[in-house]
């Protein structure tokens, strides 16, 4: 067996969020008076498990549960607050689908932008430039400025820049909700293809049927606990049981 | 991309970009001009040379205090480093001001009151005061995170800055009270009467061998504690669950 790509180690992350005062008068009040001006929000606690090159990790768990905040502590955005996460190679990320884009630029300059934040060269977007183009469906829109696109066809245009990384580690918060039916078609089958290749893969889902079929590893989490570690088809099964149980 | 974005991509633009700051000199010029330009020699540019870095102050602290509110998704979804960012939003005010205080030192040099190599001052003078204005925008970035009321205080104290601000008048017709609190409590008044003594082509009252060594040192304190605000409080007020 492969030595770990990335290795969890007890990680706990608590989140000190600064409540912001109504007046710069209460705040000092505060300040003088030793009241805390922060509460704690531990949103993942005791995560350990090994990611191996090539592997492809679901993590599941219901709203809130922390998947995003435990995808965001691998892919090196947050650092634990607890515990260590030992990694050997950098994740490009997506988990919000119109982080970064410019709303006053051309469809075209905003390939460039978020092509540079996934790590993409700007010679290697002219090389792949066609490709996105014709992924995202908004050939026409070229230099449209993205404020003029609606909410899905943003959507398509950040993913397709995904989409065409030659990055060998992804992770990822799956959700095209907003695209269109075709657009979601072609983001499965990216998913789909991305899933049987070498890249190792970690994947925040609720579509149990694709994890069931394409992972090797399922971690379940809640309420920021693992509840399991292992075996996707036994603890899919395990977790809809437990959602049944336990609605929102 | 933000200097894509900018108007600042073509001359016309430029010029359109400069019509704020000239607007605001030409109410105060003819306002003030009767009654303060008499005393102050060259009182057009020494006018020019006090508004326009406080109109870029205020221009830049606005945008700087909004910071968070802007980048906060892509710092919460990606690696870039929130340095990048900043110094990146900050590019264009940054050139567009030192392009308006070139073309002030230029006219200085237009009317023989400032030999050319005065504008390489001017440039030096023109980054250490970018620096002051960086520092005071992130203290005030992280009081507006922690205090809700922060940007309104900001909004009535920078409408005032332009009168507690040497840029209409000099030092020496102050009160002895007045002039101590806007000399050392002010920290643009060293600048201000820096840019002013350059362009005019001879030193206002209370510029001296001090001034320099005042400005440099308002400006590392205020972005070293500014940064090391920022650095400490950053993480805290941009995770949110």
């Amino acid at each position: 067996m492969s030595a770990p790509l990335v290795r969890l180690e007890k990680v706990g992350k608590c989140f000190r969020i600064y409540q912001q005062q109504r007046t710069l008068f209460r705040l000092g009040r505060s300040l003088i008076g030793g009241k805390p001006l922060r509460r704690e929000l531990w949103a993942l606690k005791n995560v350990s498990f090994d990611v191996t090159k090539g592997e492809k990790v679901g993590i599941i768990g219901k709203n809130g549960s922390g998947k995003t905040t435990l995808l965001r502590l691998l892919a090196g955005i947050l650092r634990p607050t607890e515990g260590k996460v030992r990694t050997r190679v950098e994740f490009t990320s997506l988990f919000n689908y119109s982080a970064g884009l410019n709303p006053y630029l051309p469809v075209i300059d905003n390939i460039y932008l978020i092509g540079a934040m996934h790590g993409i060269l700007v010679s290697e977007v002219n090389k792949r430039l066609e490709e996105i183009v014709e992924f995202s469906g908004l050939r026409d829109f070229m230099y449209v400025q993205v404020k003029d696109l609606s909410s899905g066809q943003r959507q398509r245009l950040f993913f397709s820049i995904f989409a065409h990384t030659s990055a060998q580690h992804l992770a990822f918060d799956e959700s095209t909700s907003m695209a269109d039916l075709s657009f979601r078609k072609k983001a499965a089958d990216y998913f789909e293809s991305a899933m049987a290749s070498k890249k190792t893969i970690l994947m925040a889902s609720h579509d149990i049927k694709f994890l069931e079929t394409h992972c090797e590893k399922v971690v379940w989490l809640d309420h920021g606990e693992v509840q399991e570690i292992g075996d996707p088809l036994r603890i899919l099964d395990r977790y809809q049981e437990f959602c049944l149980k336990h609605p929102a | 991309m933000n200097y894509r974005t900018s108007d600042y991509r073509s001359f016309g633009g430029a010029l359109w970009s400069l019509l704020g700051p000239l607007a605001h000199f030409a109410v105060m010029y003819f306002i003030f001009e009767d009654r303060f330009g008499r005393q102050i020699p060259h009182f057009s540019l020494h006018l020019l040379a006090g508004i326009l870095p406080v109109t870029f102050l205020n221009g830049m602290v606005s945008q700087t205090m909004r910071f968070f509110e802007r980048v906060r998704s892509v710092l919460i979804n990606t690696t870039t480093p929130s340095e990048t960012l900043m110094l990146s939003s900050l590019f264009v005010p940054f050139l567009k001001f030192l392009v308006e205080i070139m073309m002030c030192g230029s006219l200085a040099i237009a009317f023989g009151l400032m030999p050319p190599a005065g504008l390489l001052y001017l440039a030096a003078l023109s980054i250490t005061f970018m620096l002051l204005v960086l520092g005071i925008g992130l203290h005030l970035l992280i009081l507006n995170s922690l205090a809700g009321d922060v940007s309104e205080i900001w909004q009535v104290t920078s409408n005032m800055l332009i009168f507690i601000t040497p840029t209409f008048y000099t030092l020496d017709m102050l009160s002895p009270w007045a002039r101590t609190l806007v000399r050392f409590l002010n920290p643009l008044t060293p600048f201000i009467i820096g840019f002013q003594s350059l362009v005019g082509g001879q030193p206002v009252p209370y510029y001296g061998a001090g001034t320099l060594p005042q400005a440099i040192v308002y400006s590392c304190l205020a972005l070293a504690s500014g940064y090391w605000l920022f650095k400490h409080f950053e993480k805290q007020v941009i995770e949110k669950t």
